[in-house]
């Protein structure tokens, strides 16, 4: 009886190691997925910097236009 | 100013910078410092705020001083874009600081003496808008905020550096030694922080220069 719940329990532990090991491209789940919080600040900020740029091109444009007037 | 306002290759340091700034400080190693653990990292984000503010009130009062010396509206233009962002900049730092505060201070305001010194700092700023709304004619509105912002940035300066160094704060760097004492050696921080502070201020002028041509055009319009 006690070998068959060993067996059972070392099944259940070698299932459960395959399984942890599924996740792959394992680089942006390392160090505690910090990879993924450094992508998400990078595109909010360039997110800012893309609306930023097209303001100062408004701008520009209508500087453009009242110096042709 | 007329020079950031004419040229665009800052513009594209800013964004590098910045980008840089994150990568390099969310990533790098720090210091494992006793309560202020991973948060020392804010380091690069909460500090440029006022250094950043500073840079712009600076600018400011220079384009005030410009201003009395030759009478042109531009200057206070200039000078009264610079400091809205200026204040901008000094409410994030309140903010971001608060918070940061909460989390290794115990509270988000402990009535440190720089936390003090800076909030008033800020309400004289506050009533620079307040003295600007208030007058309608244009000369005067013009000249008497800009002597105003002469008093403003001679009274911040004492405020900031100079008050709270002389009793004990919280802030590292007050009472009585000046510098970055905890984590003076870390060249890692190094590395981001002062990069930071340079991304930070010229992004803020970025907006600034934005602010000053839109204002500028308005103007031209009123012609």
């Amino acid at each position: 009886m006690d070998m068959l719940a060993n067996l059972l329990i070392s099944l259940t532990v070698f299932l459960n190691n395959i399984l942890l090991q599924i996740p792959m491209a394992d680089t942006f789940r390392s160090d505690g997925k910090i990879y993924v919080v450094v992508g998400i600040v990078l595109i909010l900020l360039i997110g800012f910097f893309v609306y930023l740029w097209r303001v100062d091109k408004k701008i520009d444009k209508l500087e453009e236009e009242l110096k042709n007037k | 100013m007329k020079y950031l306002i004419r040229t665009k290759w800052w513009k594209w340091l800013t964004m590098a910078i910045l980008v840089y700034v994150v990568i390099g400080g969310f990533l790098f190693q720090v210091p494992r410092l006793p309560i202020l653990n991973e948060t020392i990292r804010v380091l690069h984000f909460h500090v440029p705020m006022w250094f950043g503010m500073l840079f712009l009130f600076l600018a400011s009062v220079i384009h005030a001083i410009k201003y009395l010396s030759t009478g042109k509206v531009q200057n206070d233009i200039m000078s009264s874009q610079l400091a809205v962002v200026g204040v901008v900049f000094g409410i994030l730092g309140m903010i971001t600081g608060m918070f940061w505060a909460t989390f290794t201070w115990g509270e988000p305001w402990s009535s440190d003496p720089k936390q003090n010194a800076s909030a008033i700092g800020l309400l004289i700023y506050f009533a620079y808008f307040i003295l600007r709304g208030s007058i309608q004619d244009e000369q005067q509105r013009a000249k008497i905020s800009a002597v105003y912002n002469v008093f403003a940035f001679a009274a911040l300066i004492p405020l900031l550096f100079i008050l709270p160094r002389m009793t004990d704060s919280l802030h590292p760097g007050n009472g009585g030694n000046p510098g970055f004492n905890a984590y003076d050696l870390d060249s890692n921080l190094r590395k981001v922080f002062y990069t930071a502070v340079l991304g930070w201020t010229l992004l803020g002028f970025w907006i600034a220069t934005i602010k000053i041509r839109y204002k500028l055009l308005l103007e031209k319009m009123d012609d």
